[in-house]
């Protein structure tokens, strides 16, 4: 039996290499097409985790303040309130914001370094200098990313000028530039203390930006959430929310992308479809040969199979390698803009990506399991007609 | 019979090289969620949910359209990050989203 | 021995298009018995070979094969059924197009549970006795019609059959060919093997145990050879 098998699977091979043609338009179509929708899966995939992994370490809940519906300063009496709700473990309020600089805009975050428990560990991010210290408070001391770093040539010891809305000079002392290994994440950041950053804003006192809340373990956020909206004007934000927003965002603008080529998939899938059942005096005429010669219907429905487990095999893994190293060897360029929308990402940086078991499965399902039907289900109508009637028919 | 198993062998071949990528893929960021501490404790420390990224999005200047940006959701490091499109995104299509933004529709009443 | 009762095949059943083929056809044919359809084109006589060959459903009637009505088996049944037992000549000859003459030959056995590379030798055997070795490896397109149908012939005796079902099968050969063949018909009825030919070629009809001569589809006379 097994030798069976053997000779129509060298059959369906052959079938393959004769048709030269409609194999190279299949491969061709499908691998073009699997190759830009596996890209858009792994970038939007490795934008997904990353921004997990971020708002992983980001507060439980943020707190802000509305008025009118508009963002305005957070009372730092809100803080305090806070601190007296069940389930809170710290409560940090912060003073952030933005600095332009040209035509970028860094992210300024002012921490409260007499509170902030700054674990040694975190010297090893940074490329040059030190992390802040509690003395450092209102000196002017700064931490860079590397982005601003480049883009100024800044180094340990320097000085820079920021300038903030009320179009006041600040100086600031750079102390330390993060590593390129982190800059994914810290790139943009101008982290500087709480004072600093308040006279930079001018932010009054007994205000800050928001208020960052820690809820212990054995309770949920989203109950400490709602006892904090009960605090008039206050707008709360939980870390579910936000990994929820980042997650539409991608898979929005992913799925216009995806759209685009899954259609060309359908498209190709059709025509092979149509080719195989209309168009296709050959394999029509072919399939009736072979039942007379005694090939049953299941060993066409084997024959055709075979064929288009090869082709959709290969085409969808060729694919899926060209749409990883397009993503991870030249950044994903064009497809980046489009995932990233109104962001784009610093040109030294590699986008993320991950090749993720579910991408990978339902981009197999997209490409093998259609042609496996529009290949094999032509082929079984012809297998099931009588073999003259098919023959007649292809000659017809 | 061997030239004509070229296909299928690179397709096999193939398959294996993108299975074993995943793995790879799996594996890196199962390492990166246990990365370094060192990591961890500087997103601890800053407590940015974001990515650093620019933006384009020269409306959040725009104070005419600044409330539409300020009434979704403007996270720090993000400057109306989850936005894109002409002005704003899809959050607003999706009602679990938008009803759960306090502030986000400002002619309806609050519930 | 293959009997037909009643055999009868209607194209379109039903529809303004209905064509009779072939109306209550009873013929039988013997072990080692090389029996002809003769007859004007149109006929019936390649949809009764055909049904005999079970490549063709017939409307009403029924096949028999050593007494079993076989008529209602399945289509697997009857794949396996060609498999073992027959070989057909077609009129329109039928090779697979894109392939050698000697790989469509070997194409039929590639269904059975052998070693096809084992018949290449029985193969050129025979390509060699109607000769047309030499365009053994040519593509079939690069052939003349005599030599496409002396290949055609070959692929009919490769699986050994107990049945052969000829359609025609000296209508484009030369005279020489057409003696080999016959030579060939008649040692195939001299080794048990029942042999249908479906021709107006008189030397095929000489050699004939039984004759049918067919009108509009139906059998209109049974005779000897001589008749």
């Amino acid at each position: 039996m097994l030798r069976r098998h053997r000779n129509l699977f060298s059959y369906s091979l052959e079938c393959l290499k004769k048709y030269r043609m409609r194999t190279t338009v299949i491969l061709i179509a499908f691998t073009v097409a699997v190759s830009m929708l596996s890209s858009v899966f792994f970038v939007k995939d490795g934008l997904e985790r990353e921004a997990e992994m971020s708002v992983a370490m980001a507060p439980d809940i943020t707190v802000e303040y509305l008025k009118g519906g508009r963002l305005l300063l957070t009372p730092s009496s809100y803080a305090d309130a806070v601190k007296k709700i069940d389930g809170v473990e710290k409560v940090a309020p912060r003073i952030w914001g933005y600095a332009g600089i040209s035509v970028y805009t860094f992210t300024v975050i002012g921490l409260d370094l007499s509170s902030a428990n700054v674990p040694s560990s975190v010297a090893a991010t940074l490329a040059k200098g030190r992390f802040l210290r509690p003395s450092d408070a209102g000196t002017g001391a700064v931490v860079v990313g590397q982005l601003l770093a480049g883009m100024l040539d800044l180094d340990v010891g320097s000085s820079m000028i920021l300038l903030s809305e009320a179009i006041k000079a600040r100086k600031f002392e750079v102390v330390g530039i993060f590593s390129g290994q982190s800059s994914i994440y810290t790139a943009d950041l101008i982290v500087m203390s709480i004072e600093d950053a308040r006279r930079f804003f001018e932010i009054p006192e007994g205000y800050v930006t928001d208020v960052c809340v820690y809820v212990r373990e054995d309770v949920f956020a989203e109950e400490v959430a709602a006892k904090i909206s009960t605090l008039p004007n206050s707008r709360v934000v939980t870390r579910d929310l936000l990994l929820r927003g980042y997650k539409y965002s991608y898979a929005s603008r992913g799925g216009i992308y995806t759209t685009i080529w899954t259609i060309l998939l359908v498209a190709v899938t059709l025509i092979s479809f149509s080719q195989a059942i209309i168009v296709g005096h050959e394999s029509r005429f072919e399939v009736g040969l072979l039942k007379t010669f005694g090939f049953t219907t299941l060993d066409i429905i084997e024959i055709r199979l075979i064929e288009s487990m090869t082709l959709g095999l290969f085409a969808a893994s060729l694919g899926m390698i060209i749409g990883a190293v397009y993503s991870m060897w030249f950044n994903a360029a064009g497809l980046a803009d489009i995932l990233l929308g109104w962001a784009f990402l610093p040109r030294q940086f590699k986008i993320p990506v991950h090749i993720s078991s579910p991408s990978i499965l339902a981009i197999y399902s997209a490409t093998v399991i259609p042609l496996l039907f529009a290949t094999v289900v032509p082929a079984w109508l012809n297998a099931i007609t009588d073999p003259e009637i098919a023959m007649r028919r292809a000659a017809a | 019979m061997r030239k004509i198993l070229a296909l299928p062998v690179a397709a096999l071949l193939m398959f294996v090289l993108v299975l074993s990528m995943n793995l790879v893929s799996e594996q890196a960021w199962s390492d990166a969620a246990r990365r370094v501490e060192e990591e961890q404790a500087i997103r601890r420390v800053v407590g940015l949910p974001s990515i650093a990224i620019g933006t384009y999005y020269g409306a959040t200047r725009n104070p005419l359209l600044e409330v539409y940006c300020t009434s979704l959701y403007d996270v720090p490091g993000g400057y109306c990050y989850i936005l894109a499109a002409i002005f704003v995104d899809t959050p607003l299509r999706d009602p679990v989203y938008s009803r759960t933004i306090p502030g986000f529709n400002m002619t309806a009443q609050r519930r | 021995m293959i009997e037909t009762a009643n055999l009868t095949k209607i194209y379109n059943l039903g529809t303004p298009r209905e064509v009779v083929a072939a109306r209550d056809v009873s013929i039988n044919i013997e072990d080692g018995a090389i029996v002809v359809l003769r007859g004007p084109s149109g006929c019936g006589k390649t949809t009764v070979l055909s049904t005999i060959g079970l490549i063709l459903t017939p409307t009403r009637g029924q096949i028999f094969i050593d007494g079993e009505d076989i008529t209602a088996y399945s289509d697997h049944w009857k794949s396996l059924y060609r498999r073992k037992n027959m070989g057909f000549i077609f009129q329109h000859i039928n090779l697979l197009p894109n392939y050698t003459a000697l790989e469509n030959v070997l194409i039929p056995l590639l269904c059975r549970d052998e070693e096809v590379s084992h018949y290449r030798d029985r193969a050129l055997q025979l390509f060699e006795k109607l000769k047309v070795v030499r365009r053994a490896n040519n593509l079939v397109e690069q052939l003349s019609g005599g030599e496409q149908q002396r290949v055609a012939f070959v692929r009919a005796l490769m699986s050994n059959p107990h049945i052969v079902l000829a359609d025609e099968p000296t209508v484009f050969v030369d005279e020489e060919t057409s003696e080999i063949m016959k030579g060939m018909f008649i040692e195939l009825g001299e080794e048990g093997k029942s042999v249908v030919i479906a021709t107006h070629d008189p030397e095929l009809i000489q050699i004939a145990k039984k004759v049918y001569l067919m009108s509009g589809g139906t059998v209109v006379k049974k005779a000897g050879p001589q008749s």
